[in-house]
Formats: C-alpha cells, structure tokens, sequence
C-alpha cells in the first residue's frame, strides 16, 4: 500500500486535487483491530472551477497516463483498489481540512482524526457503519471534548445520544 | 475447578486484549492482516455472486 500512497501524493503534487487524506474502514485502522475491507476511500477536496462543477475525470485520466486502470468506480493503483470521493458535504469537508499528518512506512500521508471517522459513521449510519462505530468506540480512545464540538457542529448530538441509549 | 463464570470471565477479558493489542499493531502490519483477511473471504463473497478484489502487497 505504500507506494499506492505516494501515488496518492505525485497527484496531489500534481495538482490532481488540492488535499487528499484516508477516510472509511482503512482510515479506521489506523486506529482500530484490523477489519475486513476492500477499499481504501481516498476523500479529496478538489481546486475551484469557474462553473462549480466537480468531476473525477482528469483523476483517472492521470492515472490511466500511469499505466493504472479504472474498473467501476474504483482504481487499481499499485494492487490497492482505491476509491475517490470528493469531499460533499461539511462534515467531510472538515474531516479532511483538519486530517491527521502520519506515515505509512516511510511515506507521508493523512487520515481523518477518529472524532471525524465516528461522526461519519454516525452521519452515514449503514449497518455496517454501526458495527464499525460500536467496536471503534471501545477500542479507541477518543478526545471527548473534540468529539463533542464535532457532532454539536454538524448535528449529531441525538444520533450519538441514540446510540448511547 | 473454577467456576463457569469466572472461566467465561477470563476467556472474554483475554478475548477483548486481544483485540486490543490488535489495535495497537503499527498501520503497515494491520494491512498486512486485512489483505490475508480479503484473500480468505474472496471465495466465499464471489460465490454469494459478490465480486471482490483483494488487494497485493507491496513489500519492500
């Protein structure tokens, strides 16, 4: 997976997209027991267009030039089906605003802080994001007074107030 | 002779530290682990008609 980041990075250095961090089941990895999953969401904020529009064309463009296939909606770069979502909504937008700086082996990267992972998973709320949440909240520690100013911004309070229940 | 539910007990609490050393494996080692765990389920998720990709790891 490492050099699939520093794929992850020519792109953004490239300007593909202005920030990209982890996020979904792999971003909680890297702060919980390992989990079945096959893809690693890779949230990116995109530079602004004229008419406002969002595309992830000149993504797989890029990477197509690399010599790395599109299939569906993911990517297959460097043997990691990578799935790119921009960034839709505030409390995603703020996830990767605020994403933690880390390595992976000897690779820089970024993954959203755990607050924002269990808020989306909250925001999400599939059953398999529930799942996710209830061992995530046992085995990691959480800063609670971030945690709390997260969901009190985006509105999560009775969700996270449901689940305590 | 211990009683059943002191043997419940420490099976479960041995059970959860488990998990939690798991959780405190380094990044590279948990990916490790969940590309065996692709491998071992693919079968089974592609006859339930799933299609699935399991990951190859780029070892250095």
């Amino acid at each position: 997976m490492e050099r699939t980041i520093q794929v992850l990075n020519a792109l953004e250095h490239d300007g593909l997209y202005t920030r990209y961090a982890i996020g979904g089941a792999m971003g909680a990895l890297f702060f919980m027991e390992p989990l079945l999953t096959f893809d690693l969401d890779v949230f990116v904020q995109f530079p602004l267009t004229a008419g406002g529009l969002i595309t992830l064309v000149p993504i797989y463009d890029a990477l197509k030039k690399r010599g790395y296939s599109e299939k569906e909606e993911h990517v297959d770069i460097e043997g990691t089906y990578v799935q790119f979502l921009p960034v839709h909504n505030p409390l995603t937008e703020e996830a990767l605003k605020e994403a933690l700086d880390t390595q992976f082996g000897e690779t820089p990267t970024r993954v959203f802080h755990p607050e924002h992972l269990m808020a989306i998973m909250l925001q999400t709320g599939r059953e398999k994001d529930l799942q996710r949440f209830a061992v995530f909240n046992q085995q990691v520690k959480v800063d609670a007074a971030y945690l709390n100013d997260v969901l009190t911004r985006h509105v999560l309070l009775e969700r996270w107030a449901q689940w305590n229940r | 002779m211990e009683p059943v539910n002191d043997v419940l007990q420490r099976l479960l609490k041995a059970k959860e530290d488990r998990r939690k050393e798991l959780a405190r494996l380094p990044i590279e080692e948990k990916v490790k682990i969940v590309v065996r765990m692709q491998h071992m389920a693919a079968p089974l998720l592609r006859q339930r008609g799933k299609e699935v990709h399991p990951w190859t790891l780029d070892e250095k």
